[in-house]
């Protein structure tokens, strides 16, 4: 993609986790017991994902206090012995995760009626756009519609119908004649000209990057 | 019982999740992947970013087509015409525009049922710049003291937010924002966050 070579996501900005599958009633186990290892663990295993959710949901203010936030109410409510069936831990974290986002998303609209007269905007989740996400959103936005724009309307409409009108895969099929395999490959085929196109950018980008180095150096 | 998430979503998957298509017990076994999984991380920020553009790319191609269809200006019509008909739509639209400040549109009143076709032309809809009593189909969902309704556009970007109460088999909000002409979609949550239904709103 276009941005895959300069892009820093905040929401990602994390140590990799040490294991990929690990024991979660092992673990359950070592916390209960107050093992400071397992908590490390815990942390090092889950506190990237909980970022990610809470970074998608509610933007990236205060998001190292909300993550902070998240994983104590994890750590106490495995130590108080709430977690009845440590084999499910993550679908645990993840309950723990959407009520975090649902208390907070209440808390911000109660403070903001408060603050606010009650017809103005409310704008929950603060993404915080700068100028270069900006950019980069405008140049994708610029690529989808010049794939497109190259279409025939029908095909147009069947995109249009999915990705704006989010109408499901069979409703589309069924109201425009289309079989699952035709719709698949249509959109199938858009994307890979979209990864296509932004790539041949993203080259030509780099390109003239690196010639314009060049020609400054033989300055 | 949940739908465990064996190996990694594929792509088409990802953005089954991203519209909205995917059942609960998938949404909620494909969370919990994402909760330790880099590489799907990472994967549905990538569909996320193609699902925004061509989100995008199609609505601004919609509406510069709508506008094309409405050139009325291209009509030949005489100088001296235009201008009196220019005077006549001045005055209109000055009586329009003083008589809208001093009367806001009256609150519209809403049943909604979720489904995901189109609204045909029969479908209820909301008054442009009125606020709106909504009452969401809240029919065999599970009960609850408290529900949280978001107002998303077709952009998902949030428009109003707030909380409701179940009154019967309805759950009813007032949306206290005044919307513009549109399409939304009226989100009901459990206290938890959980997304229960989803009901789309026109506003005309």
């Amino acid at each position: 993609m276009l941005e895959q070579a300069a892009e820093e996501t905040p929401c990602l900005a994390m140590p990799a986790p040490a294991e990929t599958n690990p024991d979660w009633a092992v673990l359950v186990g070592r916390i209960q017991a107050g093992d400071d290892e397992g908590m490390t663990d815990l942390y090092r295993v889950f506190s990237r994902g909980i970022r990610f959710y809470l970074c998608r949901q509610l933007g990236t203010q205060e998001l190292d206090d909300k993550v902070h936030d998240t994983f104590l109410i994890v750590v106490q409510a495995i130590q108080r012995g709430e977690l009845r069936e440590p084999e499910r831990l993550m679908g645990f974290v993840r309950t723990v995760v959407r009520r975090q986002v649902a208390a907070y998303i209440d808390k911000v609209v109660h403070r903001r009626r408060e603050e606010v007269e009650m017809d103005a905007v409310i704008r929950v989740v603060d993404i915080g756009c700068n100028p270069e996400v900006t950019a980069i959103a405008r140049q994708r936005i610029d690529l989808a519609r010049n794939i497109l724009e190259r279409m025939t309307p029908r095909d147009r409409e069947i995109l249009s119908r999915f990705y704006l009108r989010e109408q499901t895969q069979e409703q589309i099929c069924d109201e425009m004649n289309l079989s699952e395999t035709q719709f698949r490959l249509l959109k199938s085929r858009a994307k890979a000209r979209f990864a296509n196109l932004g790539r041949r950018r993203l080259q030509g980008g780099l390109m003239r990057s690196v010639m314009l180095k060049v020609s400054r150096s033989v300055a | 019982m949940h739908s465990r998430v064996e190996i990694h979503p594929s792509e088409d998957e990802f953005e089954q999740y991203l519209l909205g298509h995917t059942t609960a017990s998938r949404t909620e076994a494909m969370e919990e992947h994402l909760l330790v999984c880099e590489s799907c991380q990472t994967a549905l920020e990538q569909a996320e970013a193609v699902v925004i553009a061509m989100r995008s790319a199609c609505r601004e191609l919609t509406q510069e087509r709508v506008s094309e269809q409405r050139r009325w200006w291209q009509i030949r019509i005489p100088v001296a015409a235009y201008a009196g008909s220019f005077a006549v739509l001045l005055t209109f639209v000055s009586w329009g525009y003083l008589n809208r400040v001093s009367t806001p549109a009256p609150e519209s009143e809403l049943a909604l049922e979720a489904t995901r076709s189109a609204a045909g032309p029969h479908a209820p809809f909301a008054a442009a710049g009125s606020t709106a009593l909504l009452h969401l189909n809240a029919t065999s969902l599970p009960a609850g003291p408290r529900y949280i309704v978001e107002v998303v556009d077709l952009g998902g970007g949030l428009v109003w937010s707030g909380g409701a109460r179940a009154a019967g088999n309805a759950v009813t909000v007032r949306v206290g924002k005044r919307l513009d002409a549109g399409r939304y979609w009226v989100r009901l949550n459990g206290a938890n966050g959980v997304e229960l239904r989803e009901f789309e709103l026109n506003v005309r």
